[in-house]
């Protein structure tokens, strides 16, 4: 078939003789156990993958997951590259698989190894959706066994999804990484109270999102363009001048204000923003303070997605009325309307 | 610089076989190896490059000029890339790899890697050696101990062929 019209006898095994950082870059566009594979091409093969900058242990399908033997596995598998790696740095290193308490000592090595080789973007998804969320080796970091603060320094993007951990992680993370550009928190339960705020964050993209405990959260980041924050009670947002793009779902009908006389205090002036989403819209007096507020403050806005949330009561009357003022409004400050 | 002259400016290249090739100076700087030379006023005369061939370097000079032609457009750049390497066999995507890495054209770099690799994707062992005629010279001995230390690289992936 197809197999012999890719190379001619005149460059037989040309693949081979092609240097170790062209074929290593090819190996990390490759799936991490792919690029493994290679090691048994021929002894060329046997150590190029060990230098791939990017370690995602993806384990594939997630209905696989299930049982002691997979996790074993998984955890051998982990180990296993790590003690064999050889590139001096990292790019990427993630780590995906439901992980449990009795996996701390693991995850703090893996942590340690990571850090060690000044990774770029540290990805940690425990993948769990119960109750029995996985805590963040939290001791790790403020007592670090080997790795020092200057480890933290390449830092570039940080995930966290279902890992317990606190707004004192979260904001150590903020505080030692001065290159952090993205920032991820998802099913943080354990999370309660959390501020991004510094004037020297270089942070462009926020997400903080079903933290159902998350009482409050204070933004102030000046280079911030986007923001999402799902599920959340109490948000204040300022200094935050190039923001582009808002997503915001409202949990409870709270107010999102901090002032109750002053609404505009929060809402200060966002000279860039151009769409902004609201989910979760409830008709309440407080939404539509809220869409008047944005409407007033956001001077190039050009779009203002409104996604109604029917787990709400709603009332077909209250919307229908809602959409009207809402329209009106909008058309008057010459923003396109959405309602999904 | 042409952008400020108004008048495009003109670099001559030399390949390793004495090849003279003509291009725009602001077509030739996404090779940051000959971008350096300009801003280090070096690229006055004819630049050398010792790492290239003719063939090759026609073929990169090529991509210079189309590519730079697309005006700021990820996604019309990517089909012109695609389409530009639809049709080369291995032996020149190994020529404008090495071409491109000795250029530092990370575009083009990545481009051909991504490539080769998507020939390797989800690929048995036997495959790929056949495919790239890449010789085993393991023993039966060795290539199973190598088996054994990479069990994890064949747990749970399927390729698309059998061996």
């Amino acid at each position: 078939c197809t197999t012999r019209s890719f190379v001619t006898d005149d460059d037989n095994d040309r693949i081979s003789r092609l240097p170790d950082d062209v074929l290593v870059g090819i190996l990390s566009l490759l799936l991490l156990k792919e690029a493994g594979r290679t090691s048994v091409l021929s002894y060329r093969w046997i150590n190029l993958w060990k230098h791939i900058p990017s370690l995602d242990f993806d384990p594939g399908r997630r209905s696989e997951l299930i049982g002691s033997d997979v996790l074993t596995k998984y955890l051998k598998w982990v180990d296993s590259v790590i003690s064999s790696h050889k590139s001096p740095t990292l790019k990427q290193f993630r780590i995906s698989f439901p992980l449990s308490k009795s996996n701390s000592n693991s995850i703090t090595r893996w942590l340690e190894f990571a850090f060690s080789k000044h990774v770029q973007r540290l990805e940690l998804d425990f993948c769990i959706y119960f109750i029995n969320t996985n805590r963040f080796p939290e001791g790790y970091l403020f007592a670090p066994p080997t790795t020092t603060l200057s480890d933290f320094k390449s830092l570039k993007a940080l995930s966290f999804k279902s890992v317990d951990l606190s707004g004192g992680a979260i904001e150590f993370f903020l505080r030692n990484c001065p290159l952090l550009e993205q920032l991820i928190v998802h099913s943080a339960r354990k999370l309660s109270k959390l501020e991004v705020c510094g004037s020297s964050l270089v942070l462009k993209h926020l997400e903080i999102v079903r933290c159902p405990f998350l009482k409050s959260l204070k933004v102030a980041a000046p280079s911030l363009t986007s923001l999402t924050i799902m599920d959340f009670e109490g948000v204040s947002l300022e200094n935050i001048p190039t923001l582009v793009d808002v997503s915001i779902t409202l949990r409870m009908p709270r107010r999102v204000y901090d002032d109750d006389d002053n609404d505009d205090d929060i809402w200060c002036r966002h000279e860039h923003l151009k769409v902004f989403e609201f989910c979760g819209y409830n008709g309440r007096t407080c939404d539509d303070a809220l869409v008047e507020c944005i409407l007033k403050n956001c001077i190039v806005l050009e779009k203002i997605i409104i996604d109604p949330c029917i787990e709400y009561s709603y009332n077909r009357f209250s919307r229908s009325y809602m959409e009207k003022c809402a329209r009106t409004k909008a058309k008057k400050h010459h923003v396109e309307f959405v309602i999904r | 610089m042409a952008a400020e002259t108004g008048t495009p400016t003109t670099l001559t290249l030399k390949s390793n076989d004495d090849e003279l090739f003509s291009v725009a100076e602001s077509a030739a700087i996404l090779s940051v190896t000959i971008r350096n030379m300009v801003e280090d006023g070096c690229a006055g005369g004819v630049i050398p490059l010792d790492n290239v061939d003719g063939k090759t370097l026609a073929s990169v000079i090529t991509y210079m000029n189309g590519i730079s032609a697309i005006p700021a457009d990820e996604e019309k750049k990517k089909s012109y890339r695609d389409k530009f390497l639809s049709d080369k066999d291995f032996e020149t995507l190994a020529d404008m790899v090495l071409a491109a890495n000795y250029l530092n054209m990370s575009c083009l770099m990545d481009a051909v890697s991504a490539k080769i690799a998507q020939v390797m994707e989800k690929k048995s062992v036997g495959w790929v050696r056949r495919k790239f005629g890449i010789e085993n010279d393991y023993t039966p001995e060795e290539e199973a101990a190598v088996k054994e230390e990479h069990k994890w690289t064949f747990e749970g992936v399927e390729t698309d062929d059998d061996n």
